[in-house]
């Protein structure tokens, strides 16, 4: 049986390969070791393309791939390096943020436990007259 | 000599108790040397004139004019400023409060400072709805280039009275920024200008008011940004003033005259480190960066090289530079003054931008940015923003304070804004990292460069102190931004000969640092207010 019987009727061309493969690299090694046997030094050159292949790995896309892979992690580490910055810094900022408004506090309204300095109930008396004169009627 | 103080208060249709309380305030002052110009500005309100005409009778030193029509802010400020009779006049708006020594600290300081000061402002606070005193703004000393990047001065301003007359007065195109366009034009002639580092105000945040809700005049601020805009018109500024995001700060950017030829000078040891999961020759990045991301083009670098860095890097920066390339070979042990004078003696630009080689450009018109603040102002040293690898600020200027150099708020976030916006505005500061600023080689060649008592830390603090020791300012600017990888090019270790050194040399000029404020707790560097206060 002739291989255009096995296939319906339709011979087998190279577009139709490219057709349904979308490019050469579609094909499995067997087909190309296949066509390649017709010309001389065939099988040496396909025995350099496998090693070349295990070189590279699976194949050039899914090497592009793992590039594109590689790049994605890059820009998370920064991008995850900037959040956790920009965490570590807010600390910061709520840190002094409550740090200023206790010193602040405590000037305005005095611990009434025993030590409290002159200084603190002078200041706050003050600005108990400030609020008292500054209250609306 | 006691000072007769004029306080001029504009008044319109404040709530009763609330002018009551500002006039009490001012009658109450424990100076007795003042008089107290109020205008009503036709309020509508009858409590306003009963509470004026009181005043007046029960006290000579009250004068009062009343409008018959409503003029404005300015046209009853303008009044007010007629009335005075005072050397000096201080200026109150009608809802806020003076503390009851304000007017006395203000002529103490007029006595210990000769004749010749000519405006003075203090530290100021907000009072709140429920009468707490909050956000003091303490200031710095006078720092002209923070006036033009936000009216920084504002309550309490007191003006030499004739001073105030020859400028003009009030203008009233720039209705709702009249005060802020007044102090420019006041400064600009003003022989001396003092800061009085005490709460000496307190402005009243209403619902109406700016203190409260800074959307509540935004005309204000766009009147603010003409208000700096004729200014620099007036000194001869070529700049645009754009208005920044936060309220009241602005950008001045400064148009660069000709096209100076900048010097980059980078010492390297060629070294290679890991940033951002990745092997990078930082001197190579670093100029790579320059020339793919700086628009400004007329760039020579200078890069000072250990005999033992390895060819490929050098093979490497030709292939950048070519012809850019100034190449000088470092013969010695490791140095960083002797490194930098090196380079900067090799140097032909107009301009040395002193530059660490573990850094990367984020901002592409950054040199433009420090070009300009040096070609158009007395100062002598421009500093940038520098983020560390995770975008925290490494560099926002030096704070110097209980005898030692501080990085201003390390670490922060580099979008914080800081109190009172000061983080994201150009400012003057006592000195600024030497690992990338802009320094013109006159001013370079002046102070002899970098000190080679220091061969590894302090000798940008020690080079910027010898700056303005010659009168120059310093400035900082978050508009030339950069990344500096810091640390991984060398040891950072202090050593006690290092900080013996710079303690001697510069005492006094650690202990008290004029761009930050005596009320910041020494012991930090992130504005936090000292406890107990400094005033008390």
């Amino acid at each position: 049986m002739s291989r255009t019987d096995q296939d319906g009727g339709v011979p087998k061309t190279e577009e139709s390969i490219v057709a349904t493969g979308g490019s050469a690299e579609g094909l499995t090694s067997a087909q190309m070791k296949a066509d390649w046997a017709t010309s001389e030094g065939a099988d040496s050159l396909g025995t350099e393309v496998e090693r070349l292949r295990e070189l590279v790995g699976p194949d050039e896309l899914a090497y592009k791939a793992l590039k594109l892979e590689l790049w994605r992690l890059r820009d998370t580490v920064i991008g995850m390096e900037a959040e956790l910055g920009n965490v570590r810094g807010r600390c910061l900022v709520l840190e002094r943020e409550r740090e200023d408004a206790a010193r602040s506090r405590i000037e305005r309204e005095p611990d009434t436990s025993e030590g409290v300095d002159d200084f603190i109930a002078a200041a706050a008396k003050r600005a108990r007259a400030f609020r008292e004169r500054g209250q609306h009627k | 000599v006691s000072q007769l103080i004029s306080v001029l208060t504009p008044v319109y249709d404040p709530p009763e108790a609330i002018l009551e309380a500002a006039i009490r305030s001012v009658l109450d002052q424990d100076y007795p040397n003042f008089e107290f110009c109020l205008v009503d500005d036709a309020s509508t309100g009858p409590h306003v004139r009963r509470l004026l005409e009181e005043a007046s009778r029960n006290d000579p030193r009250v004068r009062v004019m009343f409008r018959n029509e409503n003029g404005g802010i300015v046209a009853a400020s303008n009044d007010a400023l007629s009335l005075a009779t005072g050397s000096f006049v201080a200026l109150l708006d009608h809802d806020d409060l003076l503390e009851p020594n304000a007017l006395g600290a203000v002529n103490h300081h007029l006595e210990l400072g000769g004749d010749d000061a000519d405006y003075l402002y203090t530290d100021e606070d907000q009072l709140d709805l429920d009468g707490q005193f909050v956000n003091a703004f303490f200031k710095p000393d006078w720092s002209p280039e923070r006036l033009r990047s936000q009216m920084y001065t504002c309550h309490l301003s007191v003006i030499r009275t004739s001073l105030a007359r020859e400028v003009g007065g009030f203008r009233a195109e720039f209705n709702g920024s009249q005060d802020y366009d007044l102090v420019l034009r006041v400064t600009e002639r003003a022989r001396r200008v003092v800061h009085i580092p005490e709460v000496l105000y307190h402005w009243r945040m209403l619902p109406t008011s700016t203190a409260n809700n800074a959307s509540a005049k935004p005309f204000a601020y766009d009147a603010g940004v003409r208000a700096v805009k004729s200014h620099c018109d007036r000194v001869g500024l070529r700049a645009e003033v754009e208005k920044l995001n936060l309220p009241g700060t602005h950008h001045v950017r400064r148009e660069v005259i000709g096209e100076p030829k900048v010097s980059i000078v980078i010492p390297t040891g060629g070294t290679k480190r890991r940033v951002w999961g990745r092997d990078r020759v930082l001197v190579v990045e670093a100029v790579r960066s320059i020339i793919e991301r700086s628009s400004y083009r007329n760039i020579e670098f200078v890069i000072v090289v250990d005999e033992t860095i390895d060819p490929s890097v050098i093979a490497a920066l030709e292939e950048l530079l070519g012809s850019r390339l100034r190449l000088v070979w470092f013969r010695e042990e490791f140095h960083f003054s002797r490194k930098t004078n090196l380079g900067a003696a090799n140097a032909t630009g107009d301009f040395y931008l002193l530059m660490n080689d573990d850094m990367e450009v984020i901002t592409g018109d950054w040199l433009e940015e420090l070009i300009g603040l040096v070609q158009h102002t007395d100062a002598g040293m421009v500093g940038c923003k520098l983020l560390f690898a995770d975008g925290t600020l490494q560099h926002a200027g030096h704070v110097y304070s209980d005898s030692r150099p501080h990085h201003s708020f390390f670490r922060y976030p580099a979008t914080e804004p800081g109190p009172s916006c000061l983080l994201q505005i150009t400012r003057e500061c006592s000195g600024v990292t030497a690992a990338c600023a802009l320094v013109p080689a006159k001013v370079w060649h002046e102070v002899g460069g970098l000190s080679e008592e220091l061969p590894n830390n302090f000798n940008d603090v020690d080079f910027s102190l010898k700056i303005r020791h010659l009168g120059y300012r310093i400035l900082w600017t978050p508009h030339a931004q950069l990344y500096h990888f810091e640390s991984m090019s060398r040891d950072t270790t202090v050593t006690p000969d290092e900080l013996r050194f710079i303690q001697t040399r510069w005492d006094a000029q650690l202990r008290t640092d004029p761009y930050s404020n005596p009320n910041f707790d020494p012991m930090r560097s992130d504005s936090v207010r000292r406890f107990p206060s400094h005033s008390k």
